[in-house]
């Protein structure tokens, strides 16, 4: 038996050491153990595997969203041929008509024109507007980077609230602050934004006068202004984010106090401070990162509500005009980049997870 | 709920439980029997129609006349709170069924015949699963046309992939149980063998799905409505009701208040009902939820 020691030996931070079969980095707080030298190796091929077949799953399954985004809009009621001729109600003639189709290719097989769209879809030529005639890929990436500017803020909302409010509802448990932070949650849950945003607006912009209702201000042209009309968008849309965080935290923590290693590391008498930041909340966080991920790649089309309440021109009411006005290219483009983001993001947080905790079965 | 000592080593101490199951479902138990009694005797709670406009009371405060009020248009808002009601229990309802016969299905048939039918379906499942579930709803609608069945199967094909999921996992497990190979060599067919043997033991946390499913159905069939993609106006929707009320904001806020509430209230009581149904049903969550 070799001798029995607590922690790393001396030396052991800023550089890589191997300990009784553990490798521990400068970080090694950081990380779970991984094993002995000979499980490293194999584990990495292993995770190279995982990653290649995780990628080409989602390669796969993008293809999939493609295609079915592809064939389900030609199965939409209506030709795009009228709307062009001046809108839905209009009786061009046969000759007209048959004109346009040529015009887009309509009157092509249609497998024709799939591998066609698939070919300038990967060029990122996403077709031009029905409606404006503008290419739909000059205006989506400034509509997407809109809708960014409302996640973004709302995520950090979500992480700066969520967190802490989450952790001390763990560590408090048994006090008024546990049942008051799961009730704030289950709130978060429940009102819907579409409550939330009026609400706020009601408050804050009607009642007090302070913000505007709605609108959107570039953030290059007056940063003030543009930070106004963001408050309540943002706040509203981190809500629902805000309360998955808390709770998920709550009961990730609660999930590691209960853990066997806490009990080691309190009955070699560490201090309680130390148990709780360094060993729980570190471990606990692991699975709330994920969450957290998800809820972004989700906020990219969940924030169609937020854009409709406060008339925030980014990509889900450029979709929903398309909706309106049956432009389909805009319909398609959106919804792939949408379906795509989303994929990347759950792809990304896999991978992300992988190399976060080596633990994970690549399976 | 009883007193709490705030005890300094709170996470030391062995986790408390908060009452009887049954006891903390009453809350929300008896919000949600008001909403369903709300749905189910509207005609009674309410002898206004709930699409009649009265031109002289628009806006209208609380009154003897109109308990909540009315709305823009001045239809009486209790009405179409109550009618409101029916819409979205019934398409909660009914999609969550819908998703859950169809997902528990498609899962069991996945996880109990294995190979090319369970490729087949949970690839088509993982596709429906990679969309956004508000932007598969939107896209959806956008070809079979905003109406309250069409949400209602939106709503059901996007819960059945959740069904097949949870279905096909527990079939796997029950799959390989003595039970289930002493059916299968006394000569049931399959459809037996999973009817009678893999059903009734996969059965429980398809149940707390479901009923985590109706307040989300709730939320999604008013957010459809709120954005016009729902049942067509002047059909009594809560989304709807609080799109249109938004719009008259700085007129009168009591057209929003009232579904504000109601959708809020009957989406925290299913969902406590789901989360009291987990506890109740799955005991290792006990303590961490």
């Amino acid at each position: 038996m070799p001798p029995v020691g607590v922690g790393p030996p001396a030396g052991a931070f800023g550089r890589e050491c191997r300990w009784r079969g553990f490798l521990f980095r400068g970080d090694w707080f950081l990380r779970p153990a991984v094993g002995s030298g000979r499980a490293v190796q194999k584990a990495s091929s292993e995770m190279t595997a995982y990653l290649l077949r995780r990628s080409a799953a989602a390669a796969t399954l993008l293809w999939v969203v493609v295609t079915f985004v592809f064939f389900a809009v030609y199965l939409l009621p209506g030709d795009p041929a009228l709307i062009i001729l001046g809108g839905l109600e209009s009786h061009p003639s046969p000759e007209q008509v048959a004109a346009v189709h040529r015009e887009l290719g309509l009157d092509r097989p249609i497998v024709e024109r799939y591998v066609e769209w698939l070919a300038r879809m990967l060029r990122g030529d996403m077709g031009h507007s029905l409606i404006t005639g503008l290419p739909v890929s000059s205006e989506l990436p400034v509509r997407l980077s809109r809708t960014l500017q409302l996640i973004v803020p709302a995520t950090v909302l979500a992480a700066c609230i969520g967190l802490p409010a989450g952790v001390l509802a763990a560590r408090r448990r048994g006090t008024a602050v546990d049942p008051l932070v799961t009730a704030i949650a289950l709130l978060g849950f429940s009102v819907p934004v579409f409550v939330t945003g009026p609400v706020l607006v009601a408050i804050f912009s009607l009642g007090l006068g302070l913000l505007p209702s709605e609108g959107y201000e570039p953030l290059t042209q007056s940063p003030g202004t543009s930070l106004l009309y963001l408050i309540l968008p943002a706040c509203t849309l981190a809500a629902a984010p805000l309360a998955t965080t808390m709770r998920m935290t709550r009961s990730s923590v609660l999930e590691q106090l209960s853990l066997d290693y806490v009990r080691t590391a309190r009955s070699k008498g560490l201090d309680e401070r130390w148990v709780f930041t360094r060993h729980v909340v570190r471990n606990a966080l692991l699975p709330v990162l994920t969450i957290i991920g998800l809820q972004v790649g989700a906020m990219f089309a969940g924030s169609v509500l937020v854009e409709t309440i406060f008339n925030w021109p980014g990509m889900n009411l450029y979709l929903l005009q398309g909706i309106n006005q049956r432009d389909y290219p805009v319909i398609q483009s959106v919804v792939v980049v949408a379906a795509v983001i989303f994929i990347l993001v759950n792809l990304l947080i896999d991978l992300a997870y992988t190399f976060l905790d080596p633990r994970i079965k690549y399976g | 709920m009883g007193s709490r000592s705030a005890a300094v080593d709170a996470p030391l101490a062995p986790p408390r439980r908060r009452g009887r199951w049954y006891l903390r479902l009453a809350g929300p138990g008896i919000a949600g029997a008001v909403v369903i009694v709300l749905a189910v005797f509207a005609p009674l709670v309410t002898h206004y129609s709930p699409l009649d406009m009265d031109p002289l009371v628009r806006m209208a405060g609380p009154s003897s006349a109109h308990p909540l009020g009315t709305d823009g248009f001045g239809r009486d808002i209790l009405s179409r709170i109550a009618y409101g009601a029916r819409l979205s229990l019934a398409v909660s309802l009914s999609s969550v069924a819908l998703g859950g016969v169809a997902g528990t299905a498609l899962g069991m048939v996945a996880g109990y015949f294995g190979g090319a039918a369970e490729t087949l379906i949970m690839r088509i499942m993982d596709g429906l699963l990679s969309f956004p579930p508000i932007l598969l709803a939107v896209f959806v609608i956008t070809f079979l046309g905003p109406s309250d069945v069409n949400v209602t199967l939106v709503i059901g094909l996007l819960y059945t992939p959740r069904f097949a999921r949870l279905a096909r996992g527990s079939t796997l497990s029950v799959r390989e149980t003595e039970y289930v190979q002493a059916a299968q060599a006394l000569g049931a067919t399959a459809f037996r063998v999973l009817r009678l043997a893999v059903l009734p033991n996969v059965v429980a946390p398809l149940l707390v799905q479901a009923s985590l499913g109706l307040g989300e159905a709730i939320l999604l069939e008013s957010g459809l409505s709120f954005l016009g993609l729902g049942a067509p106006p002047p059909a009594p929707s809560w989304g709807s009701m609080i799109q249109e009320a938004s719009r008259f904001m700085n007129l009168s806020l009591w057209p929003l208040v009232w579904p504000a509430i109601t959708i809020s209230m009957t989406v925290l009581a299913f969902n406590l009902l789901g989360d009291g149904l987990r506890e109740w049903l799955d005991p290792r969550l006990r303590g961490t939820m």
